[in-house]
């Protein structure tokens, strides 16, 4: 039956998009909130919402819709945690939750076969990076992430991102002046 | 010392990029698990709006539709009326009464009308009834 095996042919597409950018997924949105559960509901909510309203569109156009969900759904995060941040000031009520924050990279077990020397090297890299990823401000870490790890051009990434190729291009030059400085000890 | 500075942003990238890999590939199993299921539940979701998303429905509703429009056309009120009127005229001229059809003749004959309304008709068709009767008594 044709239908069904459209629908098994695409039901196969989309397992593989999202079985490939669901790991890279996550570690965006890990490095965006610095919190393994938020980053999880994060991914689980963009996959929900690119299948549901997405699946029919050309499988080419998912990467792009994926990753704008995605980061329409950090901001949305950002701005709810930025609200319960307000609140909590005022009430000055601290749960701890912030000396909770993960060290998401330094907990990653390093199963390669590299030298104890270069393993901590590796591992310190991570780490620093880590830090340093997560203190650049949102737009400039999501723009970097773009680029640098998903491979999208200017003009892609603008268009994810809503904003012009001349914000991208800013964006991505701060994000790496900044990296530079906090990662120079590594280099 | 442009030339310089691009080296080693490009140096700084590619390390940064491979980091990032390799901090994927490293994740830990339960964070490999859950995203596993998150996909499935996901595809899931895909797999049951689907049976009701309209594309799958699209031969049936079509065929539901081409009835429900033939339906509208075979009993549209004035199809209806006409049908029923054919029905009811048929009806009529099976079974009306000897005596309505008599009438209806009458009315419709100017000549048949005019003799009806005659009274010397009336005593005239006395007569022949009586002597109608005289004959069958012999």
């Amino acid at each position: 039956m044709p239908m069904e095996r459209d629908f098994n042919e695409q039901y196969i597409s989309m397992n593989h998009f999202l079985a490939d950018v669901e790991g890279r997924a996550f570690r965006m949105a890990q490095i965006a909130t610095g919190n393994r559960d938020d980053a999880l509901e994060i991914v689980q909510d963009t996959m929900m919402k690119l299948v549901q309203k997405y699946s029919h569109h050309q499988a080419t156009e998912w990467k792009a819709l994926f990753y704008s969900i995605l980061n329409t759904r950090i901001l949305d995060w950002h701005r709810r945690q930025s609200v319960r941040n307000r609140f909590r000031s005022w009430l000055n009520w601290n749960d701890g939750e912030d000396e909770a924050i993960e060290d998401v990279l330094a907990q990653h077990p390093d199963e390669t076969n590299h030298s104890p020397d270069a393993k901590l090297q590796d591992s310190q890299f991570m780490a620093s990076l880590n830090t340093a990823l997560s203190a650049l401000p949102l737009r400039q870490q999501q723009v970097f992430l773009l680029r640098i790890w998903e491979g999208m051009d200017i003009n892609e990434t603008a268009a994810i991102m809503h904003c012009s190729a001349s914000s991208v291009k800013t964006h991505y030059a701060r994000a790496l002046e900044k990296l530079r400085e906090k990662l120079e000890d590594h280099q | 010392m442009s030339t310089e500075l691009t080296k080693e942003a490009t140096k700084l990238e590619s390390k940064i990029k491979a980091s990032l890999d390799a901090s994927v590939m490293d994740l830990d199993q339960d964070t490999q698990q859950a995203l596993a299921s998150i996909r499935e539940k996901s595809l899931k979701n895909q797999q049951a709006r689907t049976w009701l998303n309209f594309n799958a429905w699209r031969p049936a509703s079509g065929f539901a539709f081409s009835a429900l429009l033939a339906i509208l056309f075979v009993y549209h009120p004035n199809n209806l009326d006409d049908a029923l009127q054919r029905i009811a005229t048929q009806q009529n001229i099976s079974h009306e009464q000897p005596e309505q059809i008599t009438m209806l003749e009458l009315l419709t004959n100017a000549e048949d009308l005019e003799t009806a309304t005659d009274p010397d008709f009336y005593v005239w068709i006395d007569e022949v009834l009586a002597t109608e009767g005289i004959n069958n008594a012999v």
